[in-house]
Formats: C-alpha cells, sequence, structure tokens
C-alpha cells in the first residue's frame, strides 16, 4: 500500500468517527471539539489532493476562526447543564437515522461506479499553490470574488441588526 | 490498493449523510448549526477530489467562495442563536412552537 | 459606456443600498428620507432597465466575464419584477416600520441588497453565481425576517428560516458539486452542451446531481414534502417582509430554477419530469386544503402561495427544448400575474394590520369593505386575480399556462390543477364576503391612510388589470399592454 492510501484512511477513519461522534454529543462544547478534529483531518485530505492553499485555508478559517466563534458563542451564552434541551439516548435515535440515510449513501456511491479509472493523475508542483489558485481567483473568477464581497457585507450589516443591543 | 477518486467521494458522501442525520435528530440548536457546516465541508471535499481529478482549478475556486460563504452563513446564524438565546433562554427547537395550524 | 450600461440596473440597486447603509449613521432621526432614497434607487434602476431593453434589438442577449453574467431580456424582465416588488414593499413599509417601533434604515438597504442577490440570480450564467446571488439574497431575506427582534414570533420564524435555508443550501452545493463532476465544467451553456453530447459516460452522475439540486430549490420554493418551514416564517416575518418574500423571492428562486432546467437539463429531462410531476400534484393539494383552515390571512395566503408553487411546478415539467411551445413564456407571465397579485394582497393587510400584528385574522376584515372602499375594491381584485377569475392577470397566466401544459400533453396534471383552482376559490372569496357581507362592528380602527397607501394599492391595481386586459386584443388600445405577452416570448428567446 502506498503511503497515500495509508494516510487516506487515517484521515478519512478519524473524519468520519468524530463526525458521528459530533453528532451524538450533549453537550456542543464536545460537539465543537470533535468538529474540530473532523476539520483538522480534511485538511490532511486535502493536503493528500494536492490543494495547498485549502489545506492551510481550512486550518486557519474552519478550524480556526469559525469554529473559534461557534466555541466563543457557547462560552458566551454560558450554556449550563440545565439549558440544554431534553434529548433522550441520542446515540440510538441518531444510529436509526442513519440507518434510514444509508440507501442516499448507498444510491449516490453508485452513481460514482461510472468512473472507470479514478486514478489521480499527476499534476504539476504548481497546482494548488497559493499563486496558482490566485492568480485563477483574481483573472478568471475576478467577478465571483466581487460578489463575495457583497455577501461579506451584508453579513456585517445583517450581524449588526440582529445582535447588537440597540440600534 | 491505491485510494482513488471513488473512495474521496464515498467518504464526503458519508459525511454529508452524517450531517443531514444530525439536522435531521438533533433538537439542540448549536449542534444543528454545526451539522450544517459539515455537510458543506463534505461537499468541500467533493470539490477537490474532482479538481484534482480533472487537473481543474475551477473546483478549489469554488471550494475558497464557499469557506467565505460558509463564515457569513456562521456570522449570521450565531447572531441568530444569541439573539434568540436572549429573548427565550432556550436552545431546543422544540421551544419554538408559537404558531401552529 | 457600451461596456457598462449592462452593468448599470444591478449596479444602481448596489450603490443606494450601500448609500442607504451609510445615511443611516448620518441622519439622526429623520428616518422617512431614507425610504425615499432607496425608493430613488429603485425607480433610477428600473428606469435603466427599460431603457437596456430598449436601446437593444430584441432579442438581445450580452455576456460577460466568461459568460458568468448574463444580460438578456429573460434577465430584464425578471429585473423589472424584482424593482416592482421592492418598490411596493419599500412604500408599504414605511408607516409600517413607525408602527412597530423599529424605524432604522439597515432596513431598506438589506430589501435593496436582496433585489441585489436576486438580480444575479436572473442573470447568472454559472452555477457558482446563480449560487451566490441566492446566499446573498437570502441572508438580506433572513435579517428581515428577524428585524423585529423582540417579538417571539419573529425570533421563531427567523431561526426556522435560517436552519432550512442553510440546510437547503447544502443540498444545492452537493448538487452543485456532483455536476461540476461530472460536466467538468460550472457554467450553464457548457453543460448543455456536455449533456446534450451522445457520448456522455457520466449520466448517472449527472442525473444524482440533479436530483440534490432539485431537492434544494424546491426547499426553496416550498414545494411539498420540502414546505414545513412557510407558512410559520410568513406568519412570523414583517408584514412587508412578507409580501416582499411571496412575491419577489419566490419569482427569483423560479427565475433561478428556469434557466437552469432550460439551458442546462432540458436534455436530462427524461429523469426529472416524473419527479416534478408527482411532486406538482401533491403540492397543489396540500396548499389548498391547508388553506381551507386557515383563520389567519397571513397563514392562508402562505398555503395558497403554495399551491402557486404546485401551478408553476406543471410548467416546469412540460418545459420542453425548443421556444415554439411557449410553455416557458406562459411560466413568466404566470409569475409576473402573481407576484403583482400578491404583493398588492400584502399591501393591503399591512395597511389594515395594527401595532404588534394584531387583526391579520379574516373575522377582523368584516365591514373593511364599506368603511375603506378603496382597500376593499383593491383586496376584492387581487382575490380574483389569485382565483383566475377573468379579465384579471392571473386568469391569463393560468390560462396561457395549463393551454401550454395541454399541448404538451400533460392532460392530467391540468385536470387536476383546474380542480384545485375551484377548490382555491372558496377560501379567497371567504375574505371577499367577510370584507363585504359579515356583520360589522368595524374592529379595523386605525390604519395608516397615507398619500403612499393609495398610490401603492392604485399601483398594483392598475397593473393586476393591465397584465390582464392586455391580453385581449380588443383592449389593445390599452397602451403597451398587448406587448406583456410579447415581453414574455422575447425573454424566453432571448435564452437561446
Amino acid at each position: 500500500m502506498a503511503a497515500n492510501t495509508i494516510f487516506f484512511m487515517i484521515f478519512s477513519l478519524v473524519a468520519i468517527i468524530s463526525g458521528f461522534v459530533m453528532i451524538t454529543r450533549r453537550h456542543p462544547l464536545s460537539a465543537a471539539l470533535s468538529l474540530v478534529v473532523t476539520f483538522i483531518s480534511l485538511a490532511g485530505l486535502y493536503g493528500l489532493l494536492a490543494a495547498k492553499l485549502l489545506f492551510i485555508i481550512q486550518i486557519l478559517v474552519y478550524a480556526g476562526a469559525i469554529m473559534t466563534l461557534v466555541i466563543f458563542s457557547i462560552m458566551l451564552l454560558n450554556v449550563q447543564e440545565e439549558d440544554l434541551p431534553a434529548e433522550e439516548r441520542i446515540i440510538e435515535r441518531v444510529s436509526i437515522t442513519t440507518l434510514i440515510l444509508l440507501p442516499m449513501i448507498y444510491i449516490i456511491g453508485r452513481s460514482f461506479t461510472v468512473i472507470k479509472d479514478g486514478q489521480f493523475p499527476e499534476v504539476s508542483q504548481d497546482f494548488g499553490t497559493i499563486h496558482s489558485v490566485g492568480m485563477f481567483l483574481f483573472t478568471t473568477y475576478s467577478f465571483p470574488f466581487e460578489v463575495i464581497s457583497i455577501l461579506l457585507l451584508i453579513s456585517l450589516l445583517g450581524v449588526v441588526v440582529l445582535a447588537k443591543r440597540r440600534i | 490498493m491505491i485510494a482513488g477518486l471513488q473512495s474521496y467521494l464515498l467518504v464526503s458522501a458519508i459525511l454529508f449523510f452524517i450531517g443531514v442525520a444530525g439536522v435531521l435528530t438533533r433538537k439542540n440548536i448549536f449542534i444543528i448549526f454545526m451539522s450544517i457546516e459539515l455537510m458543506l465541508n463534505a461537499v468541500n471535499l467533493t470539490f477537490i477530489s474532482f479538481s484534482r481529478f480533472m487537473n481543474n482549478l475551477t473546483g478549489q475556486a469554488i471550494v475558497f467562495l464557499i469557506i467565505a460563504v460558509a463564515a457569513a452563513e456562521a456570522a449570521i446564524g450565531l447572531s441568530i442563536v444569541i439573539l434568540i438565546f436572549k429573548n427565550k433562554d432556550s436552545l431546543s427547537v422544540d421551544d419554538f412552537d408559537v404558531m401552529k395550524g | 459606456m457600451n461596456n457598462i450600461f449592462p452593468f448599470l440596473p444591478i449596479g444602481i440597486t448596489l450603490v443606494f443600498a450601500i448609500a442607504v447603509m451609510l445615511l443611516e449613521v448620518l441622519l439622526n432621526g429623520k428616518k422617512q428620507i431614507l425610504a425615499y432614497v432607496s425608493l430613488l434607487g429603485v425607480v433610477f434602476s428600473a428606469i435603466t432597465t427599460v431603457s437596456l431593453w430598449a436601446r437593444q434589438t430584441n432579442p438581445f442577449h450580452l455576456s460577460f466575464f466568461s459568460e458568468m453574467f448574463i444580460v438578456d431580456n429573460y434577465s430584464l424582465f425578471f429585473y423589472l419584477i424584482f424593482l416592482l416588488c421592492a418598490g411596493v414593499c419599500i412604500l408599504t413599509s414605511s408607516g409600517y416600520l413607525i408602527r412597530e417601533n423599529m424605524e432604522h434604515g439597515e432596513y431598506y438597504s438589506l430589501v435593496l441588497f436582496a433585489v441585489t442577490g436576486m438580480m444575479l440570480m436572473a442573470s447568472g450564467g454559472d452555477l457558482l453565481i446563480l449560487f451566490l446571488g441566492l446566499e446573498i439574497m437570502t441572508i438580506s431575506i433572513y435579517v428581515l425576517v428577524g428585524f423585529n427582534r423582540y417579538n417571539i414570533k419573529s425570533n421563531e420564524a427567523v431561526l426556522k428560516y435560517f436552519f432550512l435555508g442553510a440546510f437547503s443550501a447544502g443540498f444545492i452545493l452537493y448538487g452543485i458539486a456532483l455536476i461540476y463532476g461530472a460536466c467538468q465544467s460550472t457554467t450553464l451553456s457548457q453543460i448543455g452542451k456536455v449533456v446534450r453530447a451522445e457520448d456522455f459516460a457520466y449520466a448517472p452522475m449527472a442525473v444524482m446531481g440533479i436530483l440534490l439540486l432539485m431537492v434544494g430549490i424546491l426547499f426553496k420554493v416550498a414545494a411539498v414534502p420540502f414546505h414545513s418551514w412557510l407558512p410559520d416564517v410568513y406568519e412570523g416575518a414583517p408584514t412587508p417582509v412578507t409580501g416582499f418574500m411571496i412575491s419577489a423571492v419566490k419569482v427569483a428562486s423560479f427565475a433561478f430554477f428556469l434557466r437552469l432546467f432550460l439551458i442546462s437539463f432540458i436534455d436530462l429531462k427524461d429523469s426529472w419530469k416524473d419527479i416534478i410531476s408527482v411532486i406538482a400534484v401533491i403540492t397543489m393539494f396540500t396548499g389548498n386544503i391547508f388553506a381551507f383552515t386557515q383563520t389567519n390571512i397571513k397563514r392562508m395566503l402562505a398555503y395558497s402561495s403554495i399551491s402557486h408553487t404546485g401551478y408553476l411546478l406543471i410548467g416546469i415539467a412540460s418545459l420542453s427544448a425548443s421556444p415554439e411551445n411557449h410553455v416557458a413564456d406562459a411560466i413568466l407571465y404566470y409569475l409576473l400575474a402573481y407576484s403583482v397579485g400578491s404583493i398588492g394582497t400584502f399591501a393591503c393587510i399591512s395597511y389594515l394590520s395594527q401595532k404588534d400584528e394584531e387583526y391579520v385574522n379574516i373575522d377582523d376584515y368584516a365591514g373593511v369593505g364599506f368603511k375603506y372602499p378603496l382597500i376593499g375594491i383593491a383586496m376584492s381584485i387581487f382575490m380574483f386575480s389569485l382565483i383566475g377569475v377573468p379579465p384579471t392577470g392571473g386568469f391569463f397566466g393560468k390560462y396561457y399556462l395549463f393551454s401550454a401544459a395541454i399541448n404538451q400533453g400533460m392532460y392530467p396534471l391540468v385536470l387536476i390543477a383546474i380542480v384545485n383552482s375551484m377548490m382555491s376559490v372558496y377560501y379567497y372569496l371567504r375574505v371577499i364576503a367577510v370584507m363585504y357581507f359579515k356583520h360589522s362592528d368595524y374592529k379595523v380602527t386605525n390604519t395608516s391612510g397615507k398619500m403612499s397607501t393609495n398610490l401603492v394599492l392604485v399601483y398594483t391595481l392598475v397593473g393586476t388589470i393591465w397584465i390582464g386586459m392586455g391580453t385581449f386584443t380588443i383592449f389593445s388600445i390599452v397602451p403597451g399592454a398587448t406587448s406583456v405577452l410579447e415581453w414574455t416570448k422575447v425573454s424566453i428567446e432571448s435564452l437561446f
């Protein structure tokens, strides 16, 4: 087995298991921490797929910024044990739902069988680096990049409207 | 055995539906929110595997933008959670059933 | 100048949105001005849209940024609907916001931002741009739904809308990812080409992608079984926002839906046609049956809007690859008539409602018809339009849609739709009956009747009748009226 495959197995197993752990935790804080583990192992998968820039961004933005924001809000609200919704037998209920959804995974997975040769081709050293993705974003994808700026402005405005004490 | 495109796609499908299962079963607002984040991440993995497979940067650029969208949505979502927690002092979606009919 | 002109409608809306946001900080107290500033933006944007249409030889099709942004008659047609709805929403909001004690300039800014997102949805030529437009629209609408921050219903509405919106965005993105993998592109026309090719090996994956994308879009247009959020959100949102959502947001989702399925996926029709047909049938029945039992008029209209989604889905199911059979232009016509009728209804409701959303039950409207003649007449005409009584726009919308579907051989679907239209007569007429015939104790007293009230009502009223009248050749004396049908035809031709 190639080293790539071993790493793939480790990262994907960790991602799936900690993802499952995330949806079965009772307290949101422990769920958030296991989600961080999922994100970091996903970053590892991105690295295996030669997405060097996204590897960094996944750790910096997702595991770093977004999850910090989530954990910060959980701590800010000072969520106590009695604030949590009464949920009985979470693991059983989640497992049953997952079992019900298994056919969906099977149907989607079966559509992947049309890919005859799933081997990844050789790519140049430059593929997925900051330079190449940056060039792509600022030339071909300049329009969506500008559109994103509107989106961020709106979310800024929205947060001010929703969460400020008095507007 | 070498992990090919299909294995990556399968992992992302499994992660996506773990997220869906979380949204459908859980009642805690924070955990529903994080399950949605997990769904978006699974999608990102699909994009990146296709991008690598086709040797085409479009997928990576899209993921870059999806992360920005997810950040914007996270900000809005958390401010909504804070807003309703302040007004209602509850984190359960079941407590929000004023309207019926 | 030629290069920048196609960007003017969207650019002006955006500039005014940002300007209103900044002016909010500078102006202290005089928030009323912001309503007029944003209205000015809407009017300017509409003027540029119309002149853009007039300057070109129609149908025209301009694409920018390697086909990511497309300005054609189709998108301009939708721009006009969005701007019309936004204008009505802004005019009705100013009185409403004062009454509810939440007059903040951000409101108008967010309405204009939402319009920007909708415009991107109507003119995106790439799945990514369509998605970003959708996100811009929905994020603005989340905030508008939750704008009444101390109202528990508003909070509940924003919570439900946010979670279901984000959940459906996940499905849309997963669909886009699979389509990108199967077609190696996210450009709509390129996807269409790949799908059309004889040796398209990845068809099962593309179909899977389409189905996932469809789940997401059906969430957005609130088709059964993805509709459960809609009545609660429509009830809990501030009334002018509900009017905006029921008209502009739904129209924008259909603009997205129609362009995507007409340009990209029409050649895989066999894979999605039957599913859409089944969903159309259950959507119509669910919407109409639940609308019977409602006492709150906002909820009643929410369920009736679900049934309108059902009628429109019949149109989507009978789409075909050539513009000659007029299914797609019937959908555009229907959307125009429906959006004008429903935003007008909500203008009436927000004038009649009192502080803290009281008097939104149908029984509260007893005697309104005689006490406020204009509102009574307007409400009745809008109800007739939503039922589909000639000569209002709604009748011709249904007529064109159903006859185009019959030409495609969808007899059973159209039969069910006609039965459903008959069922809907009951609950729409009940509103009129209560307004005019129920013994009145004049519960509704103080309407914020102002100049803008009458302006909006007359404006939408004329619109509803004009859209309908224009299709009679006999009435072609009504200036510009016959061309409504012509516009829809040109709009669809410009796509191909």
